[in-house]
């Protein structure tokens, strides 16, 4: 009876598990669908001319698909250099948070020292003011410094409310490296800092590459500081160059798009990157058998 | 870019408020006395913070700063675009924290907040004596005035006006509407949902409001007394809601998305061929007719109907102030540049903008233009939007909502208007929430 009753079940089983499967099938596609659209909508309406974006008939596909928007772009005054601005400072966003992030993270996480507990709380409670709230101050602050309408100045703005996020998100990473790994790196006559840049590091690759991608993105799109910071087209970023295109009177939405793909561009490339680092370093875990 | 569009926004509040909470712990409003005409010569950089966005605002902007150049050869114009969204709260920043530019555009509704923070010099004494004063009646200085001291110079006005489909009124046998009786019975007359045409492009989206408040004043009522407190007319109220609403809930001679159509919507519906007419202001006329043409065989313009019990079509003047004295004489220059009558006339054919130059007003270039012809009308017989305390407020959240409200048949003109009348007293006593 057993041996009888064993096909059935697995064909039974086999169904269910197909069923289960299209199920699953079926939700991937839809978020895929959900989340894909708007990034296709954009690619496709980048690929209009004006004339094609506003009808009376909604057309999905280009009747007469042209590049003209990324060319009016590219040769607008001034675009090129916003896109070249954001870039730079985005980089040395990402730098100068890793940076200092990096010692303030690892030397929470390794030491044990009186207020370390209340600079964690002020660096959480930092993150939960409003960013705007820091505009004047740090305007104030910048002017002082002569910095203002100036990269580096911008740079250094977001590096104050991006870091409070790197020192957090690195601390984490820094606390699943187990310690006697960077004892025995000890033992064996390292320095401090050897253990952290040869042990740790390595082994928190994953974390690092993740935050700072986070950072990336956080630093690419930033509008409100741009805006505020920067005057100048010489020092404008990207987001402001975007924004400045909406007027109450026209919304050039080819040229948006082809603006919006331009700019995710960048990012889709860092992470590509990143994601190959990312997978690498989990695979590599010093505790894995 | 439109003194309508100027209503606070919560985030932009949030903006303003933070930098100016903050600044006053820094930095008091300076004094300061009026400035002179200045005597010397023009010359070095000065900055003039703006925010024009359309490529026909820009080359208008590009084309005046090379006339300004070329008139000033020692003087040099560094132009900075700021988005109209966010100006108040880079404008604030800047007076508070530092690095003011030299001179700014000055949207009339904003003057006396920009005054208030110590933002604005005050040109009183200069404006005296300019010579080109008597090309400005006394009332284009108004808006910019506070406690008598006048703050900018007048560089064009907003005129309200409508656009209307030439060639569909000519297939209906239909003439331009007149009065309110007549644009009905027009927008009725040229809507065909079966092909996809409308009669008017109601805006029921944001920045609608306005318009509801003058269909209001065109029935006759008041919005506020002498006094400044509310004074609507519950009656004439009720009948203003019951005709506007009616284009939409009886006629269905508005599109039916209209409680969404905001000026992106309702402008792409006329210059896309599904609206037949539409309420705006000259400064949409490049770009109409950059998709409709100039010859006048598609489309026109025309003053706003007249309605049952007054003739409302409003004029608003828009300014350039001086934000840093630094360089009076260049500042200065710079100004009465824009208010001369030819930058205005260049201004105007290129973006739509009705000069506030009496003399430009009276030029050819504009008078010989068809299109002009119903803004230089208004400009002559034009009204002036009510002004007080907690309009921004009212208009906002209580006009546009109720009379979405009305237009979703969720409420009644005559209760609308009830709740036009509670949200007005509210809204001038500073506890509407």
């Amino acid at each position: 009876m057993l041996t009888q009753k064993r096909p059935h079940r697995q064909a039974s089983h086999k169904r269910t598990q197909a069923i289960y499967d299209g199920i699953a099938t079926l939700i991937i596609i839809a978020t895929l669908v959900f989340g894909l659209f708007p990034v296709i909508w954009t690619a496709l309406t980048s690929l209009k001319s004006e004339k094609d974006v506003v009808t009376d008939q909604l057309q999905y596909i280009p009747r007469n698909p042209t590049l003209e928007n990324y060319s009016t772009l590219i040769n607008r005054s001034g675009y090129a250099t916003m896109f070249q601005n954001s870039g730079i400072v985005t980089v040395m966003t990402v730098i100068m948070c890793l940076l200092v992030g990096t010692f303030a993270a690892y030397s929470i996480s390794r030491y044990r020292f009186r207020g370390r507990g209340a600079i964690l709380t002020f660096y959480l409670v930092v993150r939960m003011f409003p960013v705007v709230l820091m505009l004047l101050p740090l305007y104030i602050m910048l002017r002082s410094l002569r910095l203002i309408d100036t990269l580096f100045g911008l740079a250094l703005t977001y590096t104050t409310f991006s870091l409070p996020v790197s020192l957090l998100m690195l601390k984490g990473f820094f606390d699943a490296v187990p310690a006697d790994l960077e004892d025995a790196a000890r033992i064996d006559g390292t320095t401090r800092l050897g253990a952290l840049f040869r042990v740790v590091m390595p082994l928190a690759r994953s974390g690092v590459a993740a935050t700072a991608v986070l950072l990336a993105v956080s630093a690419w799109n930033e509008f409100l500081f741009a805006l505020m910071m920067t005057n100048s087209e010489s020092s404008r970023t990207w987001p402001v160059g975007l924004q400045l295109m909406v007027g109450e009177f026209q919304l050039p939405w080819g040229l948006m798009a082809a603006g919006g793909m331009i700019s995710i561009l960048p990012i889709i490339i860092f992470f590509s990157f990143a994601q190959r680092a990312l997978v690498r370093g989990l695979m590599v875990g010093a505790v894995k058998g | 870019m439109s003194p309508r569009k100027n209503a606070l926004s919560r985030r932009t509040f949030l903006k303003a408020a933070a930098a100016v909470g903050a600044g006053a712990a820094v930095a008091g409003a300076p004094v300061r006395s009026s400035m002179a005409a200045p005597s010397n010569a023009p010359t070095g950089k000065i900055t003039y913070w703006h925010h024009y966005t359309s490529e026909s605002e820009m080359a208008g902007l590009k084309t005046g700063v090379e006339m300004f150049e070329a008139k000033y050869p020692g003087a040099k114009v560094e132009t900075v675009t700021v988005p109209n969204a966010d100006f108040m709260a880079k404008f604030t920043l800047a007076v508070q924290g530092g690095g003011k530019p030299n001179t700014t555009m000055v949207a009339a509704d904003r003057v006396p907040d920009m005054v208030a923070m110590g933002g604005l010099v005050d040109l009183t004494g200069a404006i005296a004596r300019w010579d080109q004063k008597r090309n400005f009646p006394a009332e284009r200085f108004k808006a910019a005035s506070v406690d008598g001291k006048i703050y900018g110079v007048p560089s064009f006005m907003f005129v309200d006006w409508m656009y209307y489909r030439v060639d569909w009124f000519a297939e209906k046998g239909l003439r331009p509407p007149t009065t309110f009786d007549d644009f009905f019975k027009a927008a009725v007359a040229l809507t065909d949902p079966a092909k996809g045409r409308w009669g008017f492009g109601m805006r029921g989206g944001p920045g609608g409001q306005g318009l509801v408040v003058q269909v209001i004043r065109a029935f006759g009522s008041p919005i506020v007394d002498a006094q400044g407190k509310g004074a609507l007319d519950i009656k004439k109220t009720t009948e203003a809601l019951d005709w506007y609403s009616s284009l939409h809930t009886k006629a269905k001679a508005v599109p039916p998305s209209v409680t969404n159509d905001s000026f992106r919507q309702i402008m792409e519906a006329f210059r896309t061929g599904k609206t037949g007419m539409v309420w705006h202001h000259t400064g949409s006329l490049a770009d109409v007719q950059a998709d409709l043409g100039n010859d006048g065989k598609k489309f026109m313009s025309l003053a706003r109907p007249r309605g049952p019990a007054a003739f409302i079509n409003d004029v608003s003047p828009s300014y350039n102030g001086i934000v840093d004295g630094s360089n009076p004489e260049a500042s200065w220059a710079w100004l009465t540049h824009w208010a001369s009558a030819d930058t205005q006339i260049m201004l105007m054919q290129k973006t739509g903008y009705v000069p506030s130059n009496a003399s430009a007003a009276r030029d050819k270039r504009i008078t010989g233009n068809p299109y002009y012809r119903a803004a230089i009308q208004a400009l002559q017989r034009g009204t002036t939007a009510p002004q007080f305390q907690g309009q921004p407020a009212w208009t906002s959240k209580v006009v546009l909502p109720t009379f979405q409200r009305i237009l979703l048949g969720e409420m009644t003109p005559a209760q609308g208007a009830e709740e036009f009348a509670k949200g007005l007293d509210k809204a001038i006593a500073g506890t509407l929430a």
